[in-house]
């Protein structure tokens, strides 16, 4: 009797648990690292293509790529969608290779909080004089986006940064 | 007022660059790079956020090294212990041991046996007793990136060699594991989930460097020697714009100096004293010190035929104050 109330307590709660995932979140983010490299197909000409930075040989100087992919798994729309993407240690963003399908992409100088596009960022040298920010300053990427993330779209933003 | 001012000095200083982090020859190996991305949004009229790590990716070693010489030497025949200095640099990410072979790439040979020494002695640039004797990888500590090692190629001069002749020595050094005498291979085919190891040292990209130093046999070391002459007393002057005339006193002044990276070892000037004049028993100092006209235990010495003044230096460097001669003579 008591055994078999707490299995089908067990099974209702299994049952409750993936309904209540997808009702507390409808973003769902794969990230990758990537590295080019570039082989010969079977005709012998060059390729470049595109292997995890895992599983890759990565020493200084390399370029690595990261992308994030976003999709909405729940069963509403997403608005007001921001993805923040703090620069990994070690690595120096490479300036224009911030992708995505969103027009508004922004960088920080200082370690996220504040944001502006990359002309208009300005930065104090060590001798407290303003400069342009340069690239290799930036310590985080932010993607704003327009609009809505209906049920079931889905993208991706991605970036380019070598390793120190 | 003055708050003001101290206000302002204090957002400059948080102004500061950023303290992103930069390493001279690249991350180390074995470091690994994470990229974490959060999204943020409204979904259901809630605000939602979800963030996401891309897989770690680990940081190779990245092989890298150079050997330079740090100058050539020009040599007596006969002579011990001469030196090449050289520099093994580590130009990787990675602390590393090196395998250093000396061979003859050219000319004469240098007498055997031809050794190798870490230049960690009493004088930098020479072989001297404090360095230390290769023997394998293992006799020198790890070289963490970015470090150097100073080696030295030392051999002797075979006592037969001639002015201009040359002999070349090449000092190759092979990157071996740190703390280990295993030579460091590159990792074939497929990353492996440790550190790997990619050879991006000068073609052909064997982790193998070398450069090649060259002895130079001349007997005129580089010893430059200035003499100069005063009269100082004659016979109808005195003292007072005295001539070289018949009975006058003059001062022969012989300056040395020292030029090159080499040590000049046993340097003895020797002076014959000129015709038509004759030596003043007693004159001969050394930087001004008096020195005996016997062969003794001082350095200076005046004798033969013709009469000769003689001198001995010792071993004298460009850092050698100029050694001062000085002797008189009256001309008959």
């Amino acid at each position: 009797m008591t055994n078999k109330f707490l299995t089908t307590l067990g099974l209702l709660l299994l049952l409750a648990l993936p309904v209540q995932a997808a009702d507390k979140g409808g973003i769902e983010l794969k990230s990758t690292a990537e590295v080019e490299i570039t082989v010969k197909n079977d005709q012998g000409v060059s390729q470049v293509t595109r292997v995890d930075a895992a599983t890759a040989k990565v020493v200084p100087g390399d370029t690595v790529i990261f992308t994030t992919y976003y999709a909405n798994i729940g069963a509403n729309p997403a608005t007001d969608i921001v993805i923040d993407n703090p620069l990994p240690e070690h690595m120096l963003y490479l300036g224009g290779s911030a992708e995505g399908m969103t027009p508004r992409i922004e960088f920080s100088v200082d370690h996220g909080k504040t944001f502006a596009a990359a002309s208009k960022l300005r930065i104090k040298d060590a001798a407290g004089q303003e400069r342009p920010a340069t690239a290799a300053d930036y310590t985080h990427i932010r993607w704003t986006m327009v609009g809505t993330l209906e049920k079931g779209a889905k993208g991706s933003v991605s970036f380019r940064a070598k390793v120190e | 007022m003055i708050k003001k001012i101290g206000l302002f000095v204090l957002v400059v200083a948080l102004g500061a660059p950023t303290s992103r982090s930069a390493f001279a020859l690249g991350t180390p190996s074995g470091t690994p790079i994470t990229n974490s991305a959060t999204v943020t949004y409204i979904y259901g009229g809630a605000p939602a956020t979800a963030t996401v790590n891309a897989p770690a990716v680990l940081v190779d070693n990245r092989v890298n090294l150079t050997v330079t010489k740090n100058g050539d030497l020009t040599v007596l025949p006969g002579s011990a212990n001469q030196a090449l200095l050289f520099t093994v640099k580590n130009e990787g990410n990675t602390s590393q041991r090196y395998v250093l072979a000396a061979t003859k790439s050219g000319g004469i040979d240098m007498t055997a046996p031809v050794r190798i020494y870490l230049d960690n002695g009493t004088t930098p640039g020479v072989w001297d007793t404090g360095d230390t004797l290769y023997v394998d990888a293992g006799t020198f500590a790890d070289v963490p990136a970015d470090g150097t090692l100073k080696v030295l190629i030392v051999a002797n001069t075979p006592a037969g060699a001639t002015t201009g002749q040359t002999a070349d020595y090449q000092l190759t050094a092979t990157t071996v594991d740190a703390g280990t005498t295993a030579v460091t291979l590159e990792t074939g085919g497929a990353n492996t989930a440790g550190v790997d190891v990619v050879f991006a040292d000068a073609d052909p990209r064997d982790g193998k460097h070398s450069a090649t130093g060259i002895y130079t046999v001349n007997l005129a070391l580089p010893v430059a020697l200035s003499k100069a002459v005063a009269v100082v007393w004659d016979p109808s002057n005195l003292f007072v714009a005295p001539k070289a005339i018949a009975g006058a006193k003059l001062t022969y002044t012989i300056t040395a100096t020292v030029s090159g990276a080499e040590t000049a070892t046993a340097v003895v000037i020797t002076d014959p004293v000129p015709a038509k004049s004759s030596y003043v028993a007693g004159s001969l100092k050394l930087n001004g010190a008096a020195l005996s006209d016997v062969v003794d235990g001082d350095a200076g010495s005046v004798g033969g035929a013709p009469l000769t003044v003689s001198v001995g230096l010792g071993d004298l460097t460009s850092g050698s104050a100029p050694q001062v001669v000085s002797f008189e003579v009256t001309i008959n």
